[in-house]
């Protein structure tokens, strides 16, 4: 049969007999599979036209459907032609028997499938295009987010080097940062030895904006605004089947991470001018009256580069009147100092013995209206009078102070409280407490960093900090403090700033601590010598005494502190009236250390012969350290 | 604190100053330069009138002080006003009378007449 419908029809046609053999191909066919039509009429199968996959479908499915149902319908196979497979749809019947196609023959219709297939691969490339895309868009977003929230220098380059082992897909990675002047700085590594990578040569980079592939490796440069702040290099995993590391991706992370540094170079210079203030803020000399003794300690949060608004003063408010305050002003970084120096500032300028804490809050209310930053600050302040021990004393949002009596259990001073400065529902006049000091009793202020914390209650903060304070009032003030922080901040995860204050009212005993470098060595015989005048002593009692304890601090900072300057040799002195009326000063200097008896030809020897001299009696003790014990009359005079 | 010499006069001691306070705080860190501000001193007074505090370290000074000029064979006296610290202390340990003159006119009195102010200390 071969007429122009059958030859030229827009599908292939065939007609097979029982066993597939080809009776009839139309020209359609034969253009496809590139035969001429004797070579397949008659000698090819149909399976034989079929690619591997094709035919054994055919044996499998296709011709045990012909037998039984007769026809196949919309089948998907591959014609094998001389240009390669073509996709074809296929369908085919069996024909009843008529005039011109006898019982037993197949017609089969085959439809070029060539441009569905093609749409289909479009299909699948697009497919695999747009998760490539969306792999990158979600490695940037990583890389960008932990750059954006990394802080500090050192925190932008581990956030970079995570990043670079992490979502960009580098086997292991080094970073070089740029120090002004001298270049490249050391090399930091990640997943590999420091120094393996070959540092990259700064001139070669300077054109260069854009991630490129040298010596195995990805080298990206980090620029900033305006100059290269550093230089990534990446190591690809080297297994076949491996995701290459991706030019577009990494030169996007690259200019991130440049501005990235940029802007943690300006934090950490912005930090420490911030710091800066804060230290200067603080660093205060407390009033030199031998009736009080206070040791302080601030310890910044865990973010080194962010300082907090905590704070601590003393002062004379007046005559004899001495100020504590520890406040804590809402926020971090600079704006926070500046506007906690400006608050310290008005608690100064605002205290004075006709106000009081009660009053002294309220108008700082009126100040913290001007000063926005300021407003909800805490603070907890208090007015000891120096002569009689007499504590007035407010807290604004604070927590209370902790009262440590020389005999006896701390408490805390739940009086006196009122809400945070300028918070709106505060009263109108700001209440106050009074509490009578007993000599030796100690006051501590702190902010809350020192109790609160995530993982216990206030209350349970509170109770701990009790517990730790208990049983330390014969410590020295700077050892509780110490001592304090260490085991209230112990196991922290988060950290707050905390700024702790100690104060010690002495009334008749005088208290004070020498370090190993004796800088303080001269300020603690002047403020001896001051309490003795206060005490009465004449002027000779003075100088004897003065003298004599000097010898002995001298000592026992050479002998049993060593030189190590976290020891402190502690001296007190009190009036003792004896028995029968005698007034004596009598001087402890107690160290830590083991007491040497001195050569006698060197001058501590000599020092041992005037403290002999000048005093009437001495006693040296040895329990935990060495306490020298000096009794001397008081001879009172007018001078 | 400070210690100095004053500048020296035609066939005058050579006269080093201390004021302030002489301490174990700083007299340590003096010790050291002694030996070079006497080497060629025809005779030596130290002057601790204006001195406020005064302890062993200061005896040290004084003692070193005495070797170097015993050693040179160089007159040497100390001006300690009696009733002020360095004059206390000097007593104290039994030095007073053996280098210690009433202020520095005498001082200098003595180190020009050997006679006076025995070169030899005794101790």
């Amino acid at each position: 049969m071969s007429d122009d419908r059958w030859d030229d029809a827009p599908c292939g046609l065939l007609t097979l007999d029982r066993d597939g053999t080809v009776l009839d191909a139309n020209r359609t066919v034969l253009g496809w599979l590139g035969r001429e039509r004797a070579d397949v009429v008659g000698g090819a199968r149909l399976q034989d036209l079929l690619a591997v996959g094709g035919r054994i479908y055919w044996d499998t499915h296709l011709a045990p459907l012909l037998h039984v149902d007769g026809r196949f319908d919309e089948v998907a196979l591959e014609l094998v032609t001389a240009s390669g497979r073509l996709p074809v749809v296929m369908s085919a019947a069996a024909s009843p028997g008529s005039e011109d196609v006898p019982a037993g023959v197949t017609r089969v219709a085959i439809h070029s499938a060539w441009e569905r297939s093609r749409y289909e691969q479009e299909l699948r490339a697009a497919r695999s295009v747009a998760e490539l895309s969306a792999r990158r868009t979600r490695a940037l977003q990583h890389a960008t987010a932990a750059l954006s929230s990394a802080l500090g220098v050192d925190g932008v380059a581990a956030a970079l080097l995570a990043a670079a082992v992490g979502p960009l897909g580098a086997r292991s990675s080094t970073l070089w940062l740029t120090d002004p002047g001298t270049g490249l700085g050391a090399g930091l590594a990640e997943g590999e030895a420091a120094g393996s990578a070959a540092a990259p040569v700064l001139g070669d980079l300077a054109g260069r904006r854009e991630a490129f592939v040298e010596g195995g490796r990805v080298v990206v440069p980090l620029h900033g605004q305006s100059t290269l702040q550093g230089v990534l290099s990446l190591r690809p995993y080297d297994d076949p089947g491996a995701d290459p590391l991706d030019l577009p991706v990494l030169t996007a992370v690259g200019q991130q991470a440049g501005l990235a540094l940029d802007r943690a170079h300006l934090y950490e210079q912005s930090a420490s001018v911030a710091h800066e203030l804060q230290r200067s803020l603080l660093a205060i000399a407390p009033p030199d009256d031998p009736r009080f003794a206070v040791a302080t300690t601030y310890r910044p949060g865990v973010e080194m580069l962010e300082v907090g608004g905590d704070w601590h003063d003393i002062f004379l408010a007046g005559d004899g009147l001495l100020a504590l305050c520890v406040g804590d002003v809402v926020g971090r970084g600079l704006a926070a100092a500046s506007a906690m120096g400006q608050l310290r500032s008005a608690v100064r300028a605002v205290a004075g013995p006709e106000a009081g804490p009660g009053r002294l809050l309220s108008r700082l209310d009126r100040f913290v209206e001007q000063v926005e930053a300021a407003s909800m600050a805490t603070l907890a302040y208090a007015e000891l009078d120096l002569a009689t021990g007499e504590l007035r004393y407010a807290c604004a949002g604070h927590p209370p102070p902790l009262l440590v009596p020389a005999d006896g259990e701390p408490r805390l001073l739940w009086d006196g409280r009122s809400p945070p400065l300028g918070a709106f529902t505060r009263p109108q006049h700001r209440g106050e407490a009074r509490v009578r000091l007993a000599e030796g009793d100690r006051l501590l202020l702190y902010t809350d960093g020192l109790v609160e914390r995530r993982d216990r209650t206030l209350d349970e903060g509170f109770e701990l900090l009790r517990e730790t304070v208990t049983g330390s009032a014969d410590a020295p003030l700077e050892e509780v403090v110490q001592q304090l922080t260490r085991s209230m901040l112990r196991d922290e995860s988060t950290r707050d700033d905390v700024c702790v204050l100690l104060l010690s009212w002495n009334g008749s005993v005088f208290e004070r601590h020498v370090g190993a470098d004796l800088s303080t060595l001269s300020a603690t015989r002047h403020a001896l010598g001051g309490w003795l005048a206060s005490r009465g002593a004449d002027r000779d009692t003075q100088m004897d005494v003065v003298l004599a304890v000097s010898e002995a601090l001298a000592n026992a900072a050479e002998h049993g502190l060593r030189g190590d300057p976290n020891e402190a040799v502690r001296v007190r002195a009190v009036v003792d009236r004896r028995a029968d009326g005698r007034d004596d000063v009598v001087v402890t200097v107690h160290d830590r250390g083991q007491w040497r008896t001195p050569d006698p030809l060197i001058d501590r020897g000599r020092g041992l012969r005037i403290i002999e001299a000048l005093v009437d009696d001495m006693l040296v003790r040895h329990e935990q350290g060495t306490t020298v014990v000096l009794r001397s009359r008081l001879q009172k005079g007018s001078s | 604190m400070t210690f100095e010499a004053l500048p020296d006069r035609d066939g005058g001691p050579t006269v080093l100053r201390a004021t302030g306070e002489l301490d174990v705080a700083v007299v340590p860190a003096l010790l050291p330069e002694v030996p070079a501000l006497v080497s060629a001193a025809g005779s030596v007074v130290l002057d601790l009138s204006d001195v406020t505090f005064f302890d062993s370290s200061g005896v040290r000074l004084v003692d070193l002080l005495t070797r170097e000029c015993d050693a040179r064979a160089t007159p040497f006296r100390v001006v300690a006003p009696p009733g002020g610290p360095p004059r206390r202390v000097l007593e104290l340990v039994g030095m007073a009378d053996a280098v210690a003159s009433d202020d520095l006119a005498a001082a200098i009195c003595a180190v020009h007449s050997p006679d006076r102010a025995p070169r030899r200390p005794q101790r």
